[in-house]
């Protein structure tokens, strides 16, 4: 692979998923070029969520592979074992990608600071004077300059995914994907998250894959908006066209369903 | 009967030598608990089954067979194998292992109350196995389970007196030694027992403060 401008940042092959009877994603494939803003919509158990779990390896692929910057990060029960890859590779391919969750999952134990800068020493192997500087700018960055030492308990849930936030970032990942990351909170403060993704979204190069319900949101942040339904895509293309005059019906239900925007 | 108060306070420093030796034991025998339970609780996950299910029949043994019945089996089988523990090795031995049989579920409890989403974070950021569980799972499991491990704490310490048994001079041996020369079984058997409540009241304190911590931080 010598032409590295035409490796996608994720490429998906042939990729299933089942849970028991349930099938999540059905033979999946599909490029996501370098720097693209992909928002994810569709009804719930479509397979969105699992899409960003495979790729974050929390979930283990039944079938294909999954490529990140042209190097396999998940490979499917069906790939000869020659080309199974190892714990130690798929360490070392993840580190270009972040993930934030619907839940935040910060650790309880930590505070604010050390939830950021705890993998950039356990895993990068910083210094702590030079994670906890990274960790205070990006705090600040996300609007969290003095709650450093703050516990997560002690945060609003729009401060806690603001802290999932950074916390991802100061692994300088290539790759973010967001699951969700307004679900959990209560109304008056999606907009605070979303505003720092927004933020984010304009400042970096990032590529980005971002599971919502906000259609709104997707329009502004996404160049391009994939639809899906039992695992399957049924719609994708430039926002405008996906949310303003959708192809399929099943989109166009879909965005009635969800309400005006 | 007169209770004999000068005896009593004539034979306290006694009593009070075995009781520096009823903590050794004590405090001997749960750090051995906690080390031991750990590495049976990670046995016991083991994804192997030849790991795992030999581990379960271990625990399954230790905690079904009396604690009286392991420090004798210890304390005369052990010499003949050639492994010399003295008779308060062998009782923190016997103490450390029978309770690492218990601290062990606890522990699991303790992990298992561990939300899935914290081992998903910690795969987010790549961290490895061993820094999953030693800054992630472990501290948190931890800070679930001390009440408990607390009240084992003071369990263990009221078991202590068994190691009379294999002729260490804590606490009841040092009594049984002082009585059996001045026949002043009550004023001796009431100090021990004072003594033992003077200690474990603290303890007993210290878990319900660690339970209300819990509570404040859960």
């Amino acid at each position: 692979m010598t032409d590295s401008a035409g490796v996608p940042a994720i490429r998906f092959t042939g990729c299933s998923k089942r849970f028991g009877e349930t099938v999540v994603l059905d033979d999946f494939t599909w490029d996501v070029p370098v720097g693209r803003r992909v928002a994810i919509l569709g009804p719930s158990g479509s397979g969105k969520t699992t899409l960003l779990r495979l790729v974050m390896t929390i979930e283990r692929l039944d079938a294909g592979v999954i490529e990140v910057f042209g190097r396999p990060i998940a490979t499917g029960r069906d790939v000869p074992s020659s080309r199974q890859i190892s714990e130690r590779q798929v360490r070392e391919v993840r580190r270009d990608v972040g993930m934030v969750f619907q839940q935040f999952n910060l650790f309880p134990h930590m505070s604010a600071l050390q939830n950021v800068t705890e993998a950039p020493i356990r895993v990068l192997g910083k210094s702590k004077e030079e994670a906890a500087e990274h960790g205070r700018e990006l705090l600040r960055q996300v609007g969290l300059q003095g709650k450093e030492d703050a516990p997560p308990r002690q945060l609003s849930g729009g401060q806690q995914q603001r802290v999932a936030i950074a916390r991802a970032l100061a692994m300088e990942p290539r790759i973010m994907l967001f699951d969700e990351v307004t679900s959990a909170l209560d109304p008056e403060l999606v907009g605070e998250v979303l505003e720092v993704i927004r933020q984010l979204a304009e400042h970096s190069s990032m590529t980005m894959l971002l599971v919502t319900h906000e259609i709104g949101f997707a329009r502004d942040v996404a160049d391009e908006v994939l639809f899906m339904e039992h695992g399957r895509v049924v719609e994708s293309g430039p926002p405008e066209q996906v949310l303003g005059s959708p192809r399929e019906e099943r989109t166009r239900s879909f965005l009635r369903a969800v309400g005006p925007h | 009967m007169r209770v004999d108060l000068d005896y009593a306070v004539r034979v306290l420093p006694t009593l009070l030598r075995g009781a520096v030796t009823t903590l050794q034991a004590t405090l001997g025998g749960m750090a051995l608990a906690l080390v031991l339970g750990l590495a049976f609780v990670l046995l016991l996950r083991s994804q192997n089954k030849w790991v795992s299910r030999p581990t379960r029949a271990v625990l399954e043994f230790v905690r079904g067979t009396p604690l009286l019945i392991q420090l004798f089996f210890l304390f005369y089988v052990l010499p003949e194998w050639g492994i010399r523990l003295g008779a308060l090795g062998t009782g923190i031995f016997a103490l450390g292992l029978h309770y690492s049989t218990y601290i062990a579920e606890v522990y699991r409890a303790g992990i298992e109350s561990v939300p899935k989403g914290q081992w998903e974070a910690s795969t987010a950021l790549s961290f490895s196995r061993v820094d999953t569980w030693r800054r992630v799972v472990l501290p948190q499991a931890v800070i679930t389970v001390l009440p408990m491990l607390g009240n084992y704490l003071v369990a263990m310490f009221k078991d202590t007196p068994l190691l009379a048994t294999i002729t260490v001079i804590e606490m009841l041996g040092a009594g049984l030694s002082a009585a059996a020369s001045s026949y002043r079984y009550f004023e001796v058997f009431t100090l021990i027992g004072l003594i033992f409540l003077a200690m474990s009241l603290p303890a007993g304190a210290l878990v319900r403060w660690l339970e209300a911590f819990n509570k404040r931080y859960a």
